[in-house]
């Protein structure tokens, strides 16, 4: 492997400590997810959204609060998965080195991940909102769909660095052919 | 179609160890011994031209096809 096909130390170690940041950063999540009672938090968030009216016919029986959070800790796995894909750009980069295919799929993985953690964020609102208002009496069943400016970026950066994913996927397979020719 | 290299018996017969003629070429002697035994997807008309001029030789006694 020649000197352009390797990072330096350094540039490993900012590696390896980012590695960590980003493992700590996803056992923080989960403790708050946990200690902070994150669920009930974004449930309740949702239920604010709802009409005085609605609120009052809108009954939380046990079989409703499951599917509520159910579908309220969607949002923090999509946040693990993120976090999931940005350690394994930090660890393949680290075992791997950079030019490889395996760090190119990394990078497709994190733009996927993205796309879908952006569009969990978009159809969260509608997602929750019907989860609380499902079996209400006719008239008083809401459906409400959002969109937000961040969400919207969220997810153009992760159809753009998906893209950019498969360029440095092809472009790490002519690094590697390139490799054996003597 | 089947290339076959004959840096071996070009060796052989200049009496020269591969590790020298790594050195006068200047590549790996990893890279060499994966030359001889065909095991590259190809060869740079550089790296066959040091090759050449080191063993004194034409491109077509080190390379050959059956």
């Amino acid at each position: 492997m020649s000197k352009l096909d390797t990072l330096s130390k350094s540039a490993f170690r900012t590696c390896a400590i980012c590695k960590w940041l980003t493992l700590i950063g996803l056992a923080l999540l989960l403790i708050q997810l946990i200690a902070d009672n994150g669920l009930q938090e974004i449930a309740g968030n949702h239920w604010n959204m709802l009409s005085a009216d609605t609120q009052e016919k809108t009954r939380l029986a046990s079989a409703k609060q499951t599917i509520v959070y159910a579908v309220a800790s969607l949002n923090y796995l999509t946040m693990l998965f993120l976090g999931g894909a940005t350690w394994r750009i930090f660890h393949t980069l680290e075992k791997k080195g950079p030019f490889t295919t395996e760090l190119s799929s990394s990078i497709m993985f994190l733009g996927a991940a993205t796309i879908v953690t952006a569009c969990i964020s978009i159809l969260m609102p509608t997602m929750m909102i019907l989860a609380l208002t499902y079996d209400n009496p006719p008239g008083s069943r809401e459906l409400t769909i959002s969109f937000s400016s961040g969400a919207i970026s969220f997810l153009l950066i992760g159809m753009v660095i998906h893209i950019l994913g498969g360029i440095l996927y092809k472009a790490a397979e002519i690094a590697e052919e390139n490799r054996q020719f003597i | 179609m089947t290339i076959i290299v004959r840096l071996d018996v070009m060796l052989a017969l200049r009496k020269m160890k591969s590790k020298e003629l790594a050195q006068e070429i200047g590549i790996s002697e990893q890279n060499l011994s994966l030359l001889r035994q065909g095991k590259v997807k190809g060869v740079r008309f550089e790296t066959l031209d040091k090759i050449c001029d080191v063993l004194d030789c034409k491109p077509g006694d080190i390379i050959d096809r059956e």
